[in-house]
């Protein structure tokens, strides 16, 4: 693979891989090294690229591998436990965080890595289920199972949500 | 309605295709979403406004890598620079004790006076050599001396012929 097809097929994805990072690593700026990390290490390897079927599915593996390396190398202080509940805001987070985009940006990150990441590769990104499932090592039902939870625990949230919203505005 | 319900059933049970999701998200985007629907608005705009967040520093393209071949030459002009200098500070650097010491019957002499009477000995007896061996060619060159009166005899012998022509046509 030559620097033109490099910047063609795998810088041209960067801000898939931010997107991607950001959402596991939950920080813009760790998000950003770890995308130039990736370019960096892709480039390196850029002649084995060639024999890669899919650059697109390949190189956001890779993202997502590098994001996790990232977390085990900070001993996981910066991750949540894996099945944190979505906590209530407090008065000064609900002033902050009136808009409801916001509100739901934070149920999805507050969901466990694999779970966000599916969701975001599927319901942001449009990618089918088939590429995910390389990505995250999975099987495709495991995928499903694992998109379906995502979505169901957002509804719920949602819904709690919605209700006291409703009950503070009787209340008012 | 009921589609539209059925599609988000199946969209929570995570069984909607790209394109049964793509319906959704144009359906929450219009202006046609019905009351019960609106609880699940925010939740898509939520995607749409994801999509948007790009990386703050783009990431810089690689510069175009030259050929092979270029890089070979430029090696090999290189590789030869920096040999050639190597050989030249060798050459440069070399030991100047070399050029202080003569050798005479195969002994190494650094006594300069000594060498110098040596040299002029040995200068004298070439001398003498040359001197004798131009002693034959000396006598060569009396020889040559000797000879040019025969010389002459060419000449007396035609003016000879030319006389005795003329008393015969007489």
């Amino acid at each position: 693979m030559d620097s033109k097809q490099f910047n063609n097929q795998v810088v041209a994805l960067s801000d898939r891989y931010f997107r991607l990072a950001k959402s596991i690593l939950r920080d813009a700026d760790v998000a950003q090294d770890a995308v130039q990390d990736l370019i960096l290490k892709l480039w390196e390897k850029r002649h084995s690229l060639d024999e890669v079927e899919n650059i697109q599915a390949f190189t956001i593996r890779s993202m997502r591998n590098l994001c996790l390396d990232i977390i085990r190398q900070q001993h996981e202080e910066t991750e949540l436990p894996a099945e944190t509940e979505y906590s209530e805001l407090n008065p000064y987070q609900q002033t902050e965080q009136k808009d409801m985009v916001l509100r739901i940006k934070r149920m999805i990150d507050n969901l466990p890595e694999l779970q966000r990441t599916i969701i975001r590769m599927r319901d942001v990104e449009g990618m089918e289920l088939k590429e995910i499932a390389y990505i995250t090592d999975l099987t495709e039902n495991a995928v499903t199972v694992n998109l379906s939870r995502a979505r169901q625990k957002i509804r719920e949230r949602i819904m709690n949500e919605n209700k006291r919203t409703e009950a503070t505005i009787w209340k008012a | 309605m009921e589609s539209i319900n059925e599609l988000l059933e199946k969209y929570f049970s995570g069984e909607t295709t790209i394109a049964e999701e793509s319906q959704l998200k144009h359906y929450f985007k219009s202006e046609n979403v019905l009351p019960d629907h609106e609880i699940y608005r925010s939740l898509f705009e939520t995607f749409d406004a994801e999509l948007q967040n790009k990386s703050a520093n783009p990431t810089a393209k690689v510069q175009p890598v030259r050929k092979k071949t270029t890089h070979i030459w430029i090696k090999t002009f290189a590789y030869t620079g920096i040999a050639a200098t190597l050989l030249l500070t060798l050459w440069i650097q070399r030991p100047q004790e070399l050029e202080n010491y003569a050798v005479v019957g195969g002994k190494r002499i650094q006594d300069n006076e000594y060498a110098e009477k040596y040299t002029a000995h040995k200068l004298n007896e070439i001398h003498d050599l040359l001197h004798n061996s131009m002693k034959p060619i000396n006598s060569i060159e009396n020889v040559r001396t000797g000879l040019r009166p025969i010389h002459k005899l060419e000449s007396v012998k035609k003016t000879i012929n030319r006389i005795e022509n003329n008393i015969q046509i007489k």
